[in-house]
């Protein structure tokens, strides 16, 4: 046990190691919500040119590895002269890949309302963008959320990728704490209830939410 | 001479080539309310989302209090659809009410009367909740404002409807089978809101089934089928001297059913 007590001095770093990893969970959330609904947007408008760079982009976010996309982001865009620092180019990254699984969840979410729902609003002289923002997006936000929920739980859970541009989030943390202490075991354990504790309350917020829609009550 | 409020000139409606509508004509004067009856597939429904361009005729013109709806006309004489904004403009001059409600789920029933005057014509949103508590009180329901419609009868939820249209002061309310999703004893109440904006003078088209309603509430009377107009006259002369032999058998086939009684309306709930 006393071996242990050779941890304590690494708290504060890992404690800074686990607030790196939050602000870069939140930062990817921000960037998958906003990106997500842009792109289920363009996926589905009248104009082909954009449906099919929107359906391009969601195949290859989909279907290309999130290391190589980091990389890409962080080495390539400097080549063209813009400089992303790595906790930017992390959140763009796992932004950016969440995003594609976003829209399509929320595709699906949509493909679940009334048509009347958008007819009703298009009778009354709404404009497009206020029937998305208004009327489909937060009902089709209200049908996924399950979906969504476990893909933000996955997005929270690759956040460690960020390591391999030195974003000194928590699991880089504990790994050089494991290289200072030789306490593998203790260390991991933490590093995974962390984690563990993040998604706990990442997914009873969205129970919370759930349950406040369900008193809105439309299940029908 | 008044203008109509609406008026169709040969309106034509094709569906991947098959022609459901065949050339319309119909004048609707303001503050008159037109009952359309007809059998499933007469093409009715059809003929009324043409009217608000939900459904754009494949040629033909629409016109509302005089204006071209859905298309304008260039200098050179062709037609050209309008830009969606402009659409968005005229629509707002023209309520409809559909069958299945179409109340949005996640809005309470006043949040749902509010949202056109707040949103589309951006009132302010103290003028905006004052318009929409006087119009659910109105179709009596104002003890229910802050419920989800999950949380109303079709009844109510139909009336709340009635009342999101209204709140954009329309110059037309469409009327699409307002009663046909509802259990028969919740038919009445919503006539009941539907005759008393006709007997104020509110210019309506309303496609029914409801017979009983339209002899009493409609100034006239109109007959679809095989999407055409087969008969058109005031009430009482459509049921009681038709000169088409296929109103004649129409009416055979509804009043064998019996009519409709349209009950007063309860102000508070």
């Amino acid at each position: 046990m006393s071996e242990l007590s050779n941890l304590l001095p690494a708290l504060p770093e890992l404690a800074r190691g686990f607030a790196i990893t939050i602000a870069l969970s939140l930062c990817a959330m921000v960037v998958s919500w906003v990106v997500g609904a842009i792109v289920l947007v363009v996926r589905l408008s009248p104009v082909a040119p954009l449906r099919i760079l929107a359906t391009i982009f969601i195949s290859f976010m989909r279907g290309t590895p999130a290391l190589v996309q980091l990389f890409l982001i962080f080495f390539t865009l400097p080549m063209i002269g813009i400089k992303v620092p790595p906790f930017v180019a992390a959140s763009i990254t796992l932004g950016l890949n969440s995003s594609a699984y976003v829209a399509e969840i929320l595709r699906g979410g949509l493909g679940s309302l009334h048509p009347g729902q958008a007819e009703a609003a298009e009778a009354l002289g709404m404009r497009s963008w206020r029937i998305w923002t208004r009327v489909l997006l937060p009902q089709a936000v209200r049908v996924s959320l399950p979906s969504i929920t476990n893909e933000l739980t996955l997005l929270v859970k690759t956040t460690p990728l960020a390591s391999v541009v030195a974003v000194t989030e928590l699991s880089f943390a504990g790994q050089i704490i494991i290289a200072r202490t030789f306490q593998p075991t203790a260390v991991l354990l933490s590093i995974a209830a962390a984690f563990l504790v993040l998604n706990l309350i990442l997914t009873s917020l969205a129970g919370l939410l759930e349950r406040r829609f369900d008193i809105a009550g439309d299940r029908r | 001479m008044t203008i109509p409020a609406l008026r169709t000139e040969a309106l034509r409606k094709s569906f991947n080539g098959v022609e459901v509508l065949h050339g319309i004509d119909l004048s609707i004067m303001p503050g008159e309310t037109v009952c359309i009856v007809g059998a499933s597939g007469s093409g009715k429904s059809t003929f009324l989302r043409c009217l608000n361009w939900l459904s754009p005729a494949s040629s033909g013109h629409v016109y509302l209090n005089g204006e071209l709806i859905g298309v304008r006309e260039t200098a050179g004489g062709s037609v050209v659809p309008l830009a969606h904004k402009q659409l968005q403009e005229q629509r707002q001059r023209i309520g409809m009410v559909f069958q299945s409600f179409n109340l949005w789920p996640h809005r309470t029933a006043l949040e749902n009367v509010m949202e056109g005057p707040r949103i589309v014509l951006n009132q302010p949103g103290a003028q905006a909740r004052a318009t929409a508590e006087r119009l659910l009180e109105r179709v009596g329901l104002a003890e229910r404002r802050d419920f989800y419609p999950a949380q109303l009868s079709g009844g109510q939820q139909q009336r709340v409807a009635i009342a999101r249209a209204l709140a954009m002061k329309p110059e037309v309310i469409l009327f699409d089978e307002p009663t046909s999703a509802l259990d028969p004893e919740l038919v009445g109440e919503v006539l009941a809101v539907m005759k008393e904006l006709a007997s104020e003078d509110t210019t309506m088209v309303v496609v029914t089934h409801e017979i009983g309603f339209a002899v009493e509430v409609a100034d006239r009377l109109i007959l679809m089928d095989g999407g055409q107009i087969i008969e058109d006259a005031p009430p009482r002369q459509f049921i009681e001297a038709p000169r088409e032999e296929r109103s004649r058998r129409f009416l055979d086939q509804v009043l064998s059913r019996g009519l409709a009684p349209v009950h007063t309306i309860h102000t508070s709930e």
